[in-house]
């Protein structure tokens, strides 16, 4: 019983931090024309997480003027789609040339990092994520 | 919070405990963690969609853990293709429009809807 409680410790605090809460990882576009793996890897995975924190963003009612602080601003609604769909895109091809050949183009990798940066922009103009941090 | 959210969450704790324990995960144990997660997510978006961030973080640690096969590189990211589907349907239910070639989704080359510059350090 005393694990069982333990894991559900676990589990609340991982489900915690992790629901908005924004990457804060500095990315930076790479010169070549192949990335490693590893680079690929770091940047999908950091890509994944900017995903769920827009999920569960855009989960949120719609701010008006009587609800409080904790809602979906509408004008960040279609930056945030189109940053996230561009940015899936990329992610998405990239880890099928790290399938097929183990050899990413760095085209591929530099605009999924572009899209994490802008995302993460976007992110901390509308406070998105500052709540759980 | 009802037993079902609460079984899946237990089940997911142990599942990334047991990740972040070694370092470089079993090809064994990967196929293992793999088979639970086909299992477990499909319950999360109907039950408890809160914890997929948990599921997706196990995703990534586990993509990151080692040497994996093509097989399991591409089972994992189907795994990931569920946490792209429960974005699109956050972003229709918020009024973006449907997802499709003409709006970007399948145009990486495409300029970011925000373009900040691609080295600008993260906020």
């Amino acid at each position: 019983m005393r694990k069982l409680v333990l894991a559900l410790t676990i589990g609340g605090a991982l489900s915690g931090c992790t629901q908005l809460a924004a990457v804060q990882t500095t990315f930076t576009t790479l010169a070549g024309l192949t990335v490693s793996p590893q680079q690929a890897d770091i940047a999908a995975s950091a890509f994944d997480g900017l995903e769920q924190t827009a999920t569960q963003y855009l989960a949120l009612p719609a701010c008006t003027k009587a609800n409080g602080p904790i809602c979906r601003n509408p004008a960040a609604v279609p930056s945030i789609v189109a940053d996230i769909r561009t940015g899936r895109a990329a992610r998405n091809q990239l880890e099928q040339a790290v399938i097929a050949n183990g050899a990413p183009p760095a085209n591929l990798y530099n605009v999924l990092v572009t899209e994490i940066n802008a995302l993460q922009s976007l992110f901390t103009q509308y406070n998105i994520g500052s709540a759980s941090k | 919070m009802n037993s079902i959210t609460i079984a899946l969450q237990t089940a997911l704790a142990l599942i990334e405990a047991v990740l972040t324990e070694f370092g470089v995960t079993p090809s064994s144990l990967v196929d293992k963690i793999i088979t639970g997660l086909q299992q477990i997510i499909p319950a999360l978006v109907g039950e408890a969609a809160a914890l997929l961030p948990v599921a997706q973080n196990i995703i990534n640690v586990a993509k990151g853990s080692g040497a994996l096969t093509h097989e399991q590189l591409t089972a994992l990211q189907t795994l990931d293709a569920q946490a792209d589907a429960a974005f699109e349907a956050a972003a229709t239910a918020a009024g973006a429009p449907p997802s499709s070639p003409a709006n970007g989704s399948e145009t990486p080359s495409a300029p970011p809807a925000s373009a900040p510059a691609p080295t600008t350090p993260a906020a």
